[in-house]
């Protein structure tokens, strides 16, 4: 592992201002996946500022019925909150399926939300990889590309987003509040993480100096008959090959809410509108569900390796829906 | 190209119940600052990039991964490795039980599932199985298939709870 | 249990068949156990040896001036400093430590670094600037075979063809005339590769008095003993190879490595100790696991399923270097025989050399992936000829103590019983649907298979040829009763240490934990070929028999004296020598080393074992020939979601004909451990390369290269079946490998009784499943797997009569072939 300076910030004003003050700085927080990457020289900042202290590891109920996430909250403690099973069974299925019990121990919300991609060229620095070295090609799009995205993927790059946990905050219309130089804003989940296009060295609009200091999710009373559902290759220690994280309300056989987002299958956590759409106000049966998981990957486009997703991704999304829409009218 | 002059950052933080001091290059890992600069090489390194359990310790009580963790970030915290599991020359119920099942094979992981296991125990005193294979699931063995493994945990849980009880038949000696 | 010839005097065992704990249980319960990485000594200097990004290509420039600069490097060195090439087997020397002027797969060393720390060692290997001129690739079986230029090697039968083998045992045309249906399938098993936990490790320090000592995780120090007085030119009596106890091994650590001959060489430079990591990325480079074998079986059986003949082709991908693979390539054609009674038998075998990890022995070394050819053909030859897959195997069962057609010698043979108890323990009969799968006895997508197997209890000869013993033990007695056993057996896990303790425990009366157990030292302990063809319980268990035998021959002989006792009378039991018709009157055990060491000085005893003869005598029959054979079989029960194609395993049966377990909590975890194994090959472990360049390993890490969890690992339910073999010590037989080989075609069988498709290709992942049924539903054939297998030019066989047709073992004159 490369050098660096190491400095603590116990404020968020006082992280900013270490970021902006320093050259190739970097906030450190669980260090699951930064201190991977610095290890595989993949990574290599002169600064890291660590932001473990900063007060930001509760998780709160907002007035109206949402809830605030701070930062720091580590995966294992969010899966485990009692609201959290409660209200948004998705979010805390998503993130036990994710990595393992002591990556979640150490693993944070913001961390978790700002993890790279898990290509097999990004991490090969022998390979050409537009996200790890701009300019230099995509080695996975002629390559062994199993795991690589089948929508919203550019001649750039065909990498993933790997969390499972932002699947389920797509789906539940997560909002990231982030603090900058002097500037605090919110961003929506869905805009936070960015399509490859011709800049995938960009994973996401935060910007440089910006800070994430808690995720809110907004009071969604039927989330509380939501799911998530991981399709991969070993139950442990394996990233989506697709997975789908659903909320349905189902009123007299009728749709009449529904939020769906799919994993392993683009550069972002992927919000199936399109689905959606066909979905909202139809009649509750596996033939919309089906329709709707065609209409959604209708974009598709597989490569040599990964074709097989298409079908995987329509048939996930068909028994997740089906599986709600059973216990949903059961309730 | 040059390099710095490596200013050794200095830490103190609680290991296996005592106070401990040391100095290490900042840029170390929890792994590497116990095994090269404590010389507990009890923690084994099994990948040293977060995907076997292998050096599973815990910190505030808690398993992490020390290869994923800086060394700088132990400060003021509690460590406990394998080496601090045993009492003096009584050894954890744990310990004797893996011992006892031979859920030690080669014995590279052991530390790792003993850690992740005594956590387990002191939240949970008597998980089914199906818990017990949940909270391995993240650390990685290549010769026992985890079955004595298992066989260890519940023993020793069932120890710890006060009851006297042994090994099946079947799993010493197989089916009749 | 059996009474064995062993047990004298009639007194119950004491030790073997009990759930003793290991002897280092303790020590590996509380992070005590040194393993090579955990070892450090003052001055030490950290190795890194820099691999080659090119998979075939010529060295043409190496420049280390400014690699040499950088404060703290202390040594580099390249393939000059280590000219002499070496190997694991006597024909296959064709590894350089470091290359010399080409590389032939990506990792192969081009340059090597010793350093004050790690960082500094990293950062010079980054400054060494190599030039290439890179080679065109072989990347396949189909082209090892094709392409004859450029040869990876200037050795081998012709371009890039390692090694053929061309063997036929008896009539094949009378055999294929008899079948009342022939039936050929090809099917392929992808390469795996160990993964131990503990990534391998190296020190070494070459002293002040000019000696060098090694401490590795290797398997075999005695080979990694010879590899260093070979290429470091120095007398062997100056070389002391410690082997650590290894994190696992699993054959991935047999061969001798080129990090171990590179830090003894750094020491020699520097004087100072020099210690090598490997990366979990560099243990993939070293590889030598399972090869990738493609297989075409031909088989003609009679109506009832009795095998007329056999036909066996297979085609391995041999990687970059020989390592072990001429052996591996006979091992693909030998064990065929040893189950079911094969008449007559026709192996061929193709070893190419591809720009890929060098492949080696993996357990079950070369017999897994012909075995789940067999099984899995047999399931089909079942199917066409209507018969139950339990039935088929049991009515045609080789007969114990007999000779197989390629002239291997049976002994216990208890196959049979381990079918029957999985298939009661399984109730097979309330579950397998049979062969017309629309009356299903467990729904779709339920399904249950079954398989059977068989492997050697250590090879029947050494690596190189000598007329030596393949295991030494020594006994040293003290006077205070203490008994320290030496041998160079390495424990990888195994348990072998404390089976050397629980045999000379049993035969001397005393404690397993009285005894201090010595293993593995060049310089200490008497030579063991190594912890590999699951040798070990076996020939160190026979040496360490007959070493304690002798020394309670001298016991005996004293004490009966003392006692005024007829020394047959002696029993020893419970740390005391005593008369059995009169128990009070004895001594205890120390008591007794003090006699005899007052009548013959000095009390050491040494014991050693050779393996018995085999009744083989053409070219070839030196790999198969074993002095025991284990036997499994096994029964998986599967769930396959036709969703998704993902195969779980619920549950495994298995029986394994152990002979006698010296410890059955050690034989029940080898067991599990097996079918642990089997599992992920059967399933998810692939050692497969990336597609554009398929040269690159697809998966050099943990993460990648999936292996079980618990949460895929299933229920086993073990039989273990005790009958003492005449050659096992107490009657035991191996456990270590045996158990794994059933269970790839036991889940391939399953997965067919569940949905009604073939998988010919292991592992069986979801993708495969998902094209085999969509092909189905499209009312194609239902299978996945290979349709061809490549034209090869045979050489002419080498034909030996069975011993049915009155053979001698010997091969047959050409003359009187076609007569």
């Amino acid at each position: 592992m490369k050098n660096f300076a190491y400095a603590r910030a116990q404020d968020a004003d006082t992280a900013v201002q270490l970021i902006t003050q320093n050259q190739n700085a970097k906030f450190l927080s669980g260090g699951t996946n930064l201190v991977d990457l610095m290890r595989e020289n993949i990574e290599q900042p002169d600064h890291l500022i660590d932001v473990t202290g900063l007060p930001l590891a509760q998780v709160e109920e907002l007035p109206g019925g949402g809830v605030s996430i701070g930062a720091l909250v580590r995966n294992s403690h969010l899966a485990a909150n009692q609201i959290i099973r409660e209200r948004y069974p998705v979010l805390s299925q998503a993130i036990l399926m994710g990595a393992s019990a002591q990556i979640r121990n150490m693993a944070t919300t913001g961390g978790n939300l700002m993890q790279r991609t898990r290509c097999y060229y990004f991490y090969d620095t022998d390979a050409r990889c537009n996200k790890r070295e701009p300019g230099t090609g995509c080695d996975a799009l002629e390559g062994f590309n199993r795991i690589h995205a089948i929508l919203g993927a550019s001649d750039d790059c065909i990498a993933t987003h790997p969390s499972d946990m932002c699947v389920a905050l797509a789906a539940l219309d997560a909002t990231v509040h982030v603090t900058g130089t002097g500037v605090e804003r919110t961003i929506p989940i869905v805009e936070f993480h960015r399509l490859p296009e011709d800049t995938p060295q960009i994973d996401t609009n935060l910007q440089p100096d910006e800070l994430i200091t808690s995720v809110e999710l907004p009071a969604l009373p039927f989330a509380r008959n939501s799911m998530y559902r991981k399709v991969r290759d070993r139950a442990s220690y394996a990233f989506a090959l697709v997975s789908v994280a659903a909320a349905l309300e189902v009123e007299d056989g009728t749709i009449k809410n529904v939020r769906l987002a799919l994993g392993g299958v683009a550069h972002k956590p992927w919000r199936a509108t399109e689905a959606e759409k066909v979905l909202t106000g139809a009649k509750a049966d596996e033939e919309i569900f089906k329709r709707a998981a065609a209409e959604e990957l209708k974009a598709a486009r597989g490569y040599k390796h990964n074709s097989f997703k298409i079908e995987l991704a329509e048939r996930t999304i068909v028994s997740v829906l089906k599986t709600l829409a059973s216990e949903g009218g059961a309730r | 190209m040059s390099r710095k002059p490596k200013q050794k950052a200095h830490i103190e933080f609680t290991l296996n119940g005592e106070t401990a001091e040391v100095a290490f290059a900042p840029h170390k890992t929890l792994l590497e600052v116990l095994r090269e600069d404590l010389n507990l090489t009890g923690t084994k390194h099994g990948c040293e990039l977060g995907e076997c359990g292998t050096c599973t310790v815990l910190v505030d009580r808690k398993p992490i991964l020390s290869c994923l963790m800086l060394g700088l970030d132990v400060e003021g915290r509690e460590v406990t490795t394998v080496e601090g599991m045993n009492e003096g020359a009584q050894l954890h119920p744990l310990q004797e039980t893996f011992a006892d099942t031979g859920a030690a094979q080669c014995g590279y992981c052991t530390p790792g599932f003993l850690l992740v296991a005594k956590e387990l125990l002191t939240k949970n005193p008597n998980p089914t199985r199906e818990e017990i294979k949940e909270a391995l699931s993240g650390n990685l063995c290549r010769c026992t298939g985890y079955i004595k493994i298992y066989e260890a945990v519940e023993l020793a849980a069932a120890k710890m709870r006060g009851e006297s009880v042994e090994l099946p038949k079947e799993s010493v000696y197989g089916y009749e | 249990m059996s009474k064995n010839e062993k047990d004298k005097n009639e007194q119950p065992l004491k030790v073997v068949g009990k759930p003793f704990r290991k002897v280092d249980a303790r020590a590996k319960c509380t992070g005590q156990t040194k393993f090579a990485d955990d070892i450090a000594l003052p001055r030490m200097l950290y190795c890194k040896i820099l691999r080659s990004p090119e998979p075939h290509a010529l060295i043409k420039t190496i420049d280390v001036s400014r690699a040499l600069k950088l404060p703290g490097v202390h040594a580099i060195i390249t393939g000059r400093d280590l000219p002499i090439p070496y190997g694991i087997l006597p024909v296959s020397q064709d590894e350089h430590a470091i290359c010399i002027d080409k590389v032939r797969f990506i990792g192969d060393p081009v340059a090597a670094v010793a350093a004050v720390d790690e960082d500094t060692a990293f950062d010079a290997m980054n400054l060494i600037e190599v030039e290439y001129e890179k080679l065109q690739t072989v990347t396949s079986i189909e082209e090892g075979l094709m392409v004859d230029e450029p040869r990876i090697h200037d050795y081998g039968e012709r371009g890039n063809i390692h090694k053929l083998v061309s063997l036929e045992f008896g009539d094949m045309d009378e055999g294929f005339a008899e079948a009342d249906l022939i039936r050929e399938d090809i099917l392929f098993y992808e390469g795996n590769t160990h993964l131990p936990m503990e990534q391998h490790a190296a020190l070494a320090y070459f002293d002040t008095d000019n000696k060098l000592t090694l401490w590795s995780s290797t398997q075999t120090p005695h080979y990694v003993h010879r590899a260093l007085t070979k290429t470091l030119e120095i007398p062997a009596a100056h070389i002391r190879v410690i082997a650590t106890p290894n994190g696992g091994g699993f054959g991935g650590k047999s061969d001798p490595f080129n990090h171990e001959i590179i830090v003894s060489k750094l020491s020699m430079i520097t004087g100072r100790p020099v210690k090598a990591t490997l990366t979990r990325e560099e243990v993939f480079y070293c590889h030598r696991g399972r090869h990738p074998v493609l297989m075409k079986v031909r088989t003609g059986v009679k109506r009832d399923g009795a095998i007329t003949a056999m036909d066996f082709q297979s085609f391995l991908d041999g990687g970059a270097y020989g390592s072990y693979g001429v052996a591996s390539t006979f091992y693909t054609g030998a064990l065929q025989t040893v189950t079911y009674e094969v008449p007559r038998y026709k192996f061929r075998g193709a070893r190419v050399f591809t720009n890929k990890p060098p492949c080696g022995p993996k357990r079950g070394h070369g017999t897994p992936q012909p075995r789940y050819a067999l099984e899995v053909h047999l399931d089909k030859i079942a199917e066409e000829l209507k018969l139950d897959p339990a039935e088929i195997r049991l009515n045609h069962l080789v007969k114990p103590f007999s000779v197989t057609a390629n002239y291997l010698r049976i002994g216990s043979m208890g196959l049979g019983r381990c079918i029957e108890k999985v298939v009661e323990g399984s109730d097979w009969k309330d579950k397998f649907s049979g062969w017309d799968k629309e009356n299903r006895k467990l729904p779709f997508g339920k399904g249950v298979g079954l398989a059977c197997s068989s492997y050697i209890c250590g090879a029947g000869l050494p690596i190189y040829w000598n007329n030596m013993p393949h295991s030494g033990v020594q006994l040293r007695l003290d006077r205070q009763g203490g008994v320290c056993v030496q041998c160079g057996s390495i424990d990888i896990g195994q348990g072998s240490d404390s089976v050397l303790a629980y045999i000379v425990a049993e035969v001397l009366g005393i404690d397993p934990f009285d005894i201090r157990v010595l293993t593995a030292d060049t310089d200490l302990t008497p030579v063991d070929l190594g912890s590999y063809s699951s040798r070990v319980t076996l020939m160190t268990g026979n040496a360490a028999l007959q070493a304690a035998e002798r020394a309670r021959e001298l016991l005996t002989i004293a004490v009966a004296e003392k006692l005024s006792v007829p020394a047959e009378n002696l029993s020893f039991a419970e740390r005391r020598v005593f008369d059995v018709e009169n128990p009070e009157v004895g001594l205890s055990f120390a008591e007794a080393v003090v006699l005899a060491e007052s009548k013959f000085g000095t009390i050491g005893t040494v014991g050693s074992y050779t393996p018995p003869r085999s009744p083989g005598h053409f070219k070839g029959a030196g790999v198969g020939p074993s002095p025991a054979y284990s036997y499994s079989a096994a029964v998986a029960e599967v769930d396959v979601d036709p969703m998704t194609g993902i195969v779980t395993v619920e549950r495994v049966w298995i029986a394994h004909d152990i002979g006698r377990s010296i410890n059955p909590m050690l034989v029940m975890g080898q067991v599990e451990g097996s079918v642990y194994m089997g599992l992920g090959e059967a399933l998810m472990e692939e050692m497969a390369y990336r597609a554009n360049r398929n040269v690159v390993h697809k998966f050099p890490s943990l993460l990648e290269y999936k292996s079980p969890t618990t949460l895929e690992m299933c229920d086993v339910k073990t039989y273990l079946i005790e009958d003492a073999d005449p050659n096992g010590p107490f009657g035991a037989k191996e456990v270590g490998q045996g158990p794994l080989l059933p269970v790839p075609p036991t889940v391939a069988n399953a997965v067919y009784d569940a949905v009604g498709v073939r998988i010919d290709e292991v592992p069986i992942t979801p993708e495969k499943v998902l094209y085999a049924l969509r092909e189905k539903s499209k009312g194609r054939e239902g299978r996945f797997g290979p349709k061809s297998i490549p034209e090869v030019d045979w050489p002419q066989p080498l034909k030996v009569l069975t011993p049915e047709e009155g053979g001698d073992g010997r091969e047959m004159p050409h003359v009187a072939v076609h007569s």
